[in-house]
């Protein structure tokens, strides 16, 4: 699988692919369901969510796998996921990647301690000498 | 940061001045006895502390303090910051020991100095 960052770019642009192609097939979906919302809705539902999919088998994205998920789905899961999320456009693709990202640094606040280590010198003026300087 | 700081014996109690540059924190102080061990906590303060009083010039010369300031700033770009400790006797400076520090986005940095006073 593709680093972070470039499957990240991989999942916007995937997303937008969709949201693009959606937009062009308009009119046909118009003619398929007869001028009926609620059909056009699901077809350009199903149609986006299976690009997505597609998109993510082919394309080997795999946005579960991607925020770390415990325990470690089932590739087939992921690339549901990762397809719904393809198929909801740029938007649904933004969504789960904010909440990878809070997931994230909820656990990284999790990881500190609560509360800080108690400040000590060095035992002798020799060591002090050797500690001093800035860091960060 | 090591320095000296040379004490006139006659003249009044040395102060010591931790001046935080574009940023702010918090510091602590420990006094070695005058074998340079047991180091026992002074003083404590923030960025906003006034100096503090050393001992006597008799007592303060041929000891040495170690000082830790932890600083930070809330901005997100990186900050060049600075704490500066300045010893002072009778409105004198007798040591002004600057350390600049360039920090990244919304962090914190110690800065430590050891100071032995003579006369």
């Amino acid at each position: 699988m593709a680093d972070a960052g470039s499957s990240t770019g991989l999942l916007f642009a995937a997303g937008f692919a969709v949201q693009r192609v959606v937009e062009i097939l308009d009119p046909l979906f118009d003619l398929l369901s007869g001028g009926d919302a609620r059909k056009k809705r699901l077809m350009a539902g199903l149609f986006s969510s299976l690009c997505g999919c597609a998109l993510s088998g082919l394309g080997n994205l795999r946005i579960l796998t991607m925020m770390n998920v415990t325990p470690a789905p089932a590739e087939w899961a992921d690339i549901v996921v990762t397809g719904l999320a393809i198929g909801g456009g740029t938007e649904g693709v933004n969504s789960l990647l904010k909440y990878a990202s809070y997931k994230k640094d909820q656990q990284q606040q999790i990881a500190q301690p609560a509360v800080a280590a108690p400040r000590r010198p060095p035992p002798t003026l020799e060591k002090a000498k050797e500690a001093t300087g800035a860091r960060s | 940061m090591n320095g000296s700081a040379k004490v006139d014996p006659a003249g009044g109690v040395p102060q010591v001045e931790v001046r935080f540059g574009n940023c702010a924190g918090d510091f602590q102080c420990w006094m070695y006895d005058a074998a340079g061990a047991n180091p026992s906590a002074y003083a404590a303060g923030t960025s906003s502390s006034k100096p503090f009083d050393l001992l006597k010039p008799a007592d303060q010369v041929g000891r040495a303090l170690y000082l830790e300031a932890y600083a930070g700033h809330g901005a997100a770009t990186a900050v060049s910051i600075s704490v500066t400790l300045v010893v002072k006797q009778d409105g004198k400076e007798l040591a002004v020991m600057p350390q600049p520090h360039t920090l990244g986005p919304d962090r914190q940095a110690t800065f430590s100095f050891v100071v032995e006073f003579t006369k």
